[in-house]
């Protein structure tokens, strides 16, 4: 198919396809219902960005998080697409409207499963001519996944009788979540592309040590080879820590997290991506809209709660398709530690009660009493079962957490790290690079280049140099 | 250090007559009956509703540290400022702010400035940038404002870069305080520094960076009158509209004619909130007829007391002025003029 080639061209900027990439745009663009999963980093978005320049209609995006659909609608404009908008109850009312007005007007539409769930919207979209229909992080809809959306439940429900093929798609997905995903969804005569969850370029290290040494071994790492890389820890407090001890042995390094204003979130990811800095020191919050190819480095101070959001957190290293490592560094008593910090995302028979107890339920997020997310899943349960089911089911979630913290913390000590994550994903492992892994054996100075000093400015300019150097104009 | 004395100088200005969390209330914009007056009677307009972000633990946090250096002690009821807080602030004048007029607003202005700011420091590289401001409302003025500028001719950009420099160069606040400024602002392959990377090149806190930089906000937009394409980004940002929304409506009311009892039945409110918003407009109009309520004499004896008795305090007022209700010495206090 030439064509396809001349828009990746003219449209996107790039020469050849990824691997992966075209079969799936090919399918999609004969009509197929599809599954499409390829690891983080491997260009997902085009799978659907470029149809939208082949058939005719609205490309609908669902998408569950608003920075990710506000990173893709970004990614797009970028792009030169000005028909981009996503609809989403953050919208201020003005931007709500206008969205609203030129609703069938758009190239690409993005919404988040609560738009779809409203009457006006289902109508609209009755009305309209759909191209493409994608659900992004399909993985949401099945509640064996890490990140369980019950809104997803209510997508197929949702969308048109005649409708046009569905492209599901996520990065990482057990048998049984690929089987939810095409259920929930109801897809038919699906084709599925499995791209290997397997990134040669990343080497994968577990490094067991103690609370005591591990901050002094991660420094020592940062000061001996190369970066730009991300350090990631679970408090927003901790992320503070390791930049400022990073920043008086020289490194330039800065912190991310949730609780920081919107403006400072967006001068670090630019710091970044300009390579201003080279090191974040991060919650699980920083990641989503990066799109930095020459991360060299990903450390973790603790065991993730999932061998998914790992492999996604891992996944940010090496996009250039140069070598990567990716150091975990665990104490004894972390899967302990981990699982805790899962569970506090689960309801409680506590709040079950409490839950009935109350005429707003909402109310119980705001005063505290529980987590936005523990409510999510259990306002869903709620209008599923019987308050004594939704006690098992919770249950149920929970120990399937505790296997999920389980098979990451088996993973890392395993003989081959590599191996077993692939195989966490059924898939088999015909081939493994030179150092593999900290279980196979690894060099890290074969990996990466030493550390250099980068020499930064100890002081800022004054206003007026500042100002000559953003407008150079006179 | 600029917040400490920013504050410090607000506890002077409240002469030892109000409690700690007067300033919380002041900086946030509250719109009670109480922080709306004070802003009358001390004269504090200048810094309503200057930080509206600001939360309850943080301010705490801050005040902790000024009694810890013993700038202010702490009474069961009032904020007193030591001699060494008083020494602190001799030589200090907090200029630039006009809270008053802006009460968080100026941070729409900001937007503006600073995607204006970027897309011009990219145009000479790249139009495929990742716009520094999400928000759709700021995305859409700043695309009209550019298109109506045709601002790929170099004219408008040196014009442009002119107009903000010179502006800039006019202010009255600290240059740190213009420094913080453009290090907020981005541009081609230049990124903003966060509050926090600012404090460690700074060594100064967080708040009073914050601070300086609402003071250079406040001041550009109040002077830039002459500098027309920056008057352009600042369209629609002062509040000309000084009642809050619930007085004015008790205003509307008020001059068609309807008594207090009258309003408070109408609008089913108690009659000590319409006495608020009396006071409200006692504060705001110098046209308001001040005695209707109170008898001129008794304006003056009030007037005469609250001089002799160097003092805001109703209750000592009253006690002074047995036959003055507690609404009318609330109005006396208010009103502007003598």
């Amino acid at each position: 198919m030439m064509e396809l080639q001349q828009i990746l061209q003219q449209r996107f900027g790039y020469d050849a396809f990824r691997e992966g990439q075209q079969e799936i745009i090919e399918a999609v663009l004969s009509g197929h219902d599809t599954l499409a999963l390829l690891p983080t980093g491997m260009g997902k978005s085009l799978c659907y960005q470029l149809p939208g320049y082949v058939v005719e209609g609205t490309i609908l995006v669902i998408s569950p998080l608003l920075s990710l659909m506000q990173d893709q609608v970004e990614q797009l404009r970028q792009f030169g697409e000005k028909r981009v908008a996503a609809l989403n109850s953050f919208l201020s009312f003005d931007d709500k409207q206008f969205v609203w007005q030129h609703f069938d007007a758009f190239r690409f539409l993005f919404l988040s499963p609560e738009m779809l769930a409203s009457d006006a919207v289902k109508n609209r979209l009755q009305q309209m001519k759909l191209g493409l229909i994608v659900v992004d992080e399909a993985h949401c809809i099945s509640q064996w996944g890490f990140d369980f959306r019950p809104e997803y439940l209510q997508i197929a429900e949702a969308l048109p009788k005649e409708r046009p093929p569905i492209l599901a798609l996520s990065a990482t997905a057990t048998n049984q979540i690929m089987r939810d995903i095409t259920h929930y969804l109801g897809m038919e005569k699906v084709s599925t592309f499995i791209h290997s969850v397997d990134r040669k370029n990343i080497h994968y290290e577990a490094v067991e040590t103690t609370s005591f040494e591990k901050a002094n071994a991660i420094i020592q790492q940062v000061t001996q080879f190369e970066g730009p890389g991300i350090i990631y820890t679970q408090s927003r407090k901790r992320t503070m820590e390791y930049a400022s001890m990073l920043q008086q042995v020289g490194i330039r390094a800065t912190f991310y997290h949730g609780g920081m204003e919107q403006q400072d979130r967006m001068f670090v990811q630019r710091q970044f991506m300009h390579d201003e800095v080279d090191w974040i020191c991060a919650t699980n919050a920083f990641g989503m809209g990066i799109h930095k190819n020459n991360i060299r480095q990903i450390i973790h101070d603790h065991l993730p709660q999932n061998v998914a959001s790992y492999m996604q957190e891992v996944g940010r290293a090496g996009r250039d398709g140069g070598e990567a490592l990716a150091t975990l560094y665990y104490e004894k008593r972390d899967a302990e530690r981990t699982l805790e910090m899962a569970t506090l995302d689960l309801p409680t028979d506590w709040h079950i009660s409490r839950y009935m107890a109350c005429e707003e339920p909402q109310q119980l997020v705001e005063a505290g009493e529980m987590t936005e997310t523990a409510f999510r899943v259990l306002h869903y349960w709620m209008h599923q079962l019987a308050p004594l089911q939704v006690s098992q089911k919770i249950q149920e979630l929970a120990s399937e957490k505790q296997q999920q913290v389980m098979a990451l913390a088996k993973i890392i000590t395993a003989p081959c790290i590599r191996t077993q994550l692939v195989a966490y994903f059924d898939e088999e492992l015909l081939e493994k690079p030179k150092n593999c892994c900290s279980g196979c054996g690894l060099q890290k100075s074969e990996i990466l280049a030493p550390y250099i000093e980068k020499n930064e400015p100890k002081v800022l300019e004054n206003w007026q140099r500042r100002l000559k150097h953003l407008l150079p104009f006179n | 250090m600029f917040a400490t004395k920013l504050i410090v100088s607000i506890f002077a200005r409240y002469n030892n007559q109000r409690g700690s969390s007067a300033v919380y209330h002041l900086f946030k914009g509250k719109k009670s009956g109480q922080t709306i007056q004070d802003v009358g009677l001390f004269q504090l307009y200048p810094f309503f509703s200057i930080t509206p972000k600001l939360t309850k633990a943080q301010y705490d946090t801050y005040i902790e540290e000024i009694f810890n250096a013993q700038f202010i002690l702490l009474t069961e009821e009032n904020v007193v400022v030591t001699d060494k807080g008083r020494q602190l602030i001799e030589d200090f004048r907090p200029v630039g702010f006009d809270g008053w007029h802006y009460r968080g607003r100026e941070s729409a202005f900001f937007k503006r400035l600073a995607l204006v700011v970027q897309t011009l420091s990219n145009a000479p590289h790249t139009m495929r940038f990742l716009p520094i401001e999400q928000d759709g409302v700021t995305q859409r003025f700043v695309k009209d404002y550019l298109r109506y500028h045709d601002f790929q001719q170099p004219a408008f950009q040196q014009q442009f870069t002119t107009q903000l420099m010179e502006l800039v160069a006019s202010l009255p606040v600290e240059e740190r305080s213009k420094q913080v400024l453009s290090y907020r602002l981005s541009g081609y392959q230049q990124s903003g520094y966060t509050w926090q990377q600012l404090a460690v090149f700074l060594d100064e806190d967080i708040l009073s960076l914050q601070l300086r930089f609402t003071s250079c906000l406040h001041s550009m937009i109040n002077e830039v009158r002459n500098y027309p394409l920056l008057a352009d980004l600042a369209q629609n940002i002062r509040i000309e509209q000084l009642l809050t929304q619930s007085t004015q409506k008790t205003a509307d009311l008020f001059y068609k004619g309807y008594s207090l009892e009258q309003i408070a039945q109408y609008r089913r409110l108690k009659t000590s909130t319409i006495e608020d918003h009396l006071a409200e407009m006692a504060m705001n109009d110098p046209q308001f007829p001040l005695t209707q309520f109170v008898p001129e004499e008794l304006v003056l004896a009030i007037r005469e007391r609250t001089k002799q008795l160097q003092t805001t305090k109703l209750r000592i007022i009253k006690e002074s002025v047995p036959q003055a209700s507690y609404f009318q010495i609330r109005l006396v206090l208010a009103a502007k003029g003598e």
